[in-house]
């Protein structure tokens, strides 16, 4: 069940109603949150709800022996098992192909032909993210900043939440699970501002990203036959698309969560207005970035151990990142050029300069800013030419393309623009709000929920696509 | 909660009444249909609605290939007593072929013959709600077309067809904001509709047609991800016709063999054709991979997908007036 289906408008206030109306206690709602998010689950393919069962359990009853257990060492050898355990669930589900195929090349590059098949596997939907969510729950409990949960069903909610069991964001069990298990009120405010998330999100997804889809895809299809200007048009749509989908889902899961009542961590803050790369991963992608911040950067070492340390953890995360987005050397060449980016800023100590938002309480940015932020979104454009490329070789050939004198031409695909621009606009205007249609003035407000109704009515193209970190 | 709800409801009670204002100017597209001259949905269903009562006694359902690949003017001619009408629409799936049976069979009751084109992508296809809108924005009548609402949509879809037109038709939005900024709307035709829902070209393909990347390179048929209301459909559209006594022919029309070269495997789809004939215990002509009629891709296909006019006279003259309806 998709978040821009006809099936979820109707799943979502179901829901809704059952949950505030028929549900007395905190535990009937938990019970029901369970209860729902594995109907949500199950219709993309039942037989995952017992893999999602298996984790979930497993890391339950670890937390309580982690939590029981006062012996320090073995502490730590439960929480390594408990590790290796999720970890190669994950890598058998979404690397084994992956490590067979790169052992293979290597062999045939050496002389060798061995003769290893690689297997089927479908890649359960949402597996990296419910892993990590669950891992999160170990590190917690481990770490005594959560004491582990007694209650089944509670726990079994914290790591099926439907509204961010597909995609994220990434919950800490720190910061969710308290708030499953104390009593939930509706909250009026709380239901607006999800709702108004609910129907930004689905602007961004389906008219933004949709509909930048198209032109992205065709451009990258037919990148030999294209212009260089056509080329560096695709991967500005597709630094949008991107942008749109991703943080398009992640607002509809923030305002679902939020109609149940819960707070959950925001993973996107206007990342394409960032001066700097250090800046443009405090806003992107948030929750993940910082569960490798706090799961791995800092249990690494952080910065502690001087320059070195810092550099090899920062080399680490971004390279682990990438890899976590999946089992190509694409996504790895990604991080590792981000990790790239990054490191002159931790060397010259500038990684921390950029802490608010661009041009906080001004209506135009600086020159300087501008001059900023265009330079951060062009590297970032950079990057995602191996982000969205099947292969290396694909990613420099259309690298490639790109340099010669047909960039100076007029680039073809421009239809995008206007929209594009229009969508920038809107953004810019709400750098510094939550959601971007909480206009002040109560009018504005209300011709703004009609237009963007509206918008995604009209506006969405025939051919929809999948949410791309579906995949992942 | 109670203050909320409202609010949602009158949200959406505004927004649903402003997208069945808004539909209006978008379907304006269909109210000048004439002067683009390219749309042969509403040629065709109006020519049919017109006609008088048990006039046909022939038709033909199916997608693209029925209405470019079968021509009633040379079977009216060449079999007497054969009236022939061409209902092939673009993507027609089983369920809008069944539904458009009934409308039919309402129109005309004469119907004694119905030849379906089976071609197997249609097998897989899910999307209904276009493929319905080229038929049902055209049918007469309220009960007719109420029935078929019923019978061709699924529920979401008669939902937005209902509810939310201005998502139905979004398609049409370019055509009206270029008629506001009064931009030249305009459109090459993909063939001439010459009547009777018989739609063709006489332009053909070339080999560059051949090289391109399309939807047969490296097709592999795989029979679990039919969509299995096709079937289910499938199965209606052969009871209907039993019950009424209509004969029913499954019909499959050549493709050229520079696409055929392009797919990875035929074997499955032949199998899959083969059980499809002993199930429904049809009559089944079978023309899509062989070359009995000895065609050339460059004469006689118009695309990678279709015949042209002087292949679809050479298979109407071959197939249906030697093979069909000369061998009742």
């Amino acid at each position: 069940m998709l978040f821009n289906s006809f099936e979820y408008a109707i799943f979502l206030p179901l829901v809704f109603i059952i949950y505030w109306k028929v549900c007395k206690t905190t535990q009937h709602q938990n019970l029901l949150i369970f209860l729902v998010s594995y109907l949500f689950y199950g219709m993309w393919d039942w037989r995952f709800l017992f893999l999602l069962t298996a984790t979930t359990l497993f890391d339950f009853s670890m937390a309580l022996f982690i939590q029981k257990e006062t012996n320090e060492k073995k502490r730590k050898q439960m929480v390594i098992i408990s590790v290796v355990i999720n970890l190669i669930s994950l890598g058998y589900f979404k690397y084994f192909n992956f490590f067979i195929d790169s052992f293979l090349d290597m062999a045939h590059s050496m002389g060798f032909n061995p003769s290893i098949h690689t297997l089927k596997i479908i890649l359960p939907v949402g597996i990296s993210f419910y892993t990590f969510h669950s891992l999160s729950y170990i590190f917690d409990v481990y770490r005594r900043d959560y004491i582990a949960s007694r209650n089944i069903v509670n726990f079994l909610s914290f790591v099926s939440f439907f509204p961010l069991l597909v995609a994220g964001p990434i919950e800490r069990a720190a910061h969710l699970l308290p708030q499953i298990e104390k009593e939930r009120k509706f909250s009026y405010r709380l239901s607006v501002i999800g709702l108004r998330l609910i129907l930004w999100g689905l602007f961004k997804k389906m008219v933004i990203a949709d509909n930048a889809a198209i032109y992205v895809d065709s451009i990258f299809n037919d990148y030999a036959e294209s212009s260089g200007s056509t080329l560096i048009l695709g991967v500005i749509y597709f630094a949008i698309q991107i942008y749109g989908d991703f943080s398009g889902y992640s607002d509809i899961a923030l305002g679902s969560a939020y109609l149940f009542g819960f707070e959950v961590l925001r993973n996107f803050n206007f990342p394409y207005f960032s001066r700097d790369i250090a800046e443009f991963w405090r806003r992107w992608h948030i929750s993940l970035s910082s569960w490798f911040r706090d799961y791995l950067y800092i249990p690494l070492g952080g910065s502690k151990g001087g320059l070195t340390m810092a550099i090899r953890n920062t080399m680490i995360i971004f390279l682990v990142s990438g890899f976590w987005h999946g089992a190509n050397w694409t996504y790895i060449f990604w991080g590792a050029l981000n990790a790239l980016y990054f490191l002159p800023l931790l060397i010259f100590g500038k990684n921390r300069q950029n802490l608010e938002i661009v041009a906080k309480g001004k209506l135009l940015p600086g020159i300087r800013d501008i001059f900023a932020m265009l330079t951060t979104f062009g590297l970032t454009c950079f990057a995602w030419i191996f982000f969205r490329s099947p292969t290396l070789d694909f990613a420099f050939n259309y690298i490639n393309g790109m340099l010669n004198w047909s960039t100076f031409t007029m680039p073809l695909s421009r239809e995008f623009i206007p929209l594009m621009a229009i969508f920038i606009l809107l953004e810019w205007i709400g750098r510094e709000r939550l959601d971007v249609l909480c206009f002040k003035n109560v009018w504005i407000r209300r011709a703004s929920y009609v237009l963007v109704a509206f918008s995604v009515l009209v506006l969405t193209p025939k051919v929809e696509s999948v949410f791309i970190y579906f995949q992942f | 909660m109670k203050l909320l709800l409202k609010k949602v409801l009158l949200f959406s009670a505004i927004v649903i009444v402003l997208n069945i204002w808004f539909s209006d100017l978008l379907f304006q597209k269909y109210r000048n249909w004439e002067k683009l001259g390219v749309y042969f949905d509403p040629m065709r269903m109006q020519e049919f609605n017109a006609l008088e009562s048990n006039k046909v006694n022939t038709i033909i359902l199916g997608s693209s290939h029925a209405y470019r690949s079968y021509n009633p003017f040379l079977m009216d001619s060449l079999v007497p007593g054969i009236k022939t009408f061409n209902l092939g629409s673009s993507g027609q799936t089983y369920r809008t072929s069944f539904a458009l049976l009934e409308y039919a069979l309402a129109k005309q009751a004469s119907i004694k013959t119905v030849i379906l084109d089976v071609y197997f992508l249609s097998l897989f296809e899910k999307e209904q709600l276009n493929n319905g809108l080229h038929n049902y924005l055209h049918l007469d009548g309220f009960e007719h077309k109420f029935r078929f609402y019923k019978d061709a949509f699924t529920f979401r879809e008669q939902m937005l067809v209902l509810l939310f037109p201005s998502y139905v038709y979004r398609g049409n939005f370019n055509y009206w904001l270029n008629n506001c900024l009064g931009r030249k709307q305009e459109k090459l035709p993909k063939g001439e509709y010459f009547g009777y829902g018989f739609v063709s070209s006489y332009d053909h393909s070339t080999p560059k047609t051949y090289t391109q990347k399309d939807v047969f390179t490296g097709y592999i048929f795989k029979p679990e991800l039919i969509h299995e209301p096709n079937l289910i459909y499938l199965n209606k559209l052969v009871n209907l016709c039993s019950q009424k006594g209509i004969r029913l022919v499954f019909c499959a029309t050549p493709l050229p063999i520079g696409s055929i070269n392009k797919m990875k495997d035929l074997n499955e789809i032949k199998k899959y054709y083969s059980e499809m004939k002993s199930t429904y215990k049809a009559e089944f002509l079978d023309y899509s991979f062989s070359n009995e009629l000895n065609f050339t891709d460059t004469i006689h296909f118009y695309d990678n997908n279709h015949l042209n006019r002087i292949g679809a006279d050479l298979f109407t003259q071959e197939v249906l007036v030697k093979k069909v309806l000369s061998n009742k």
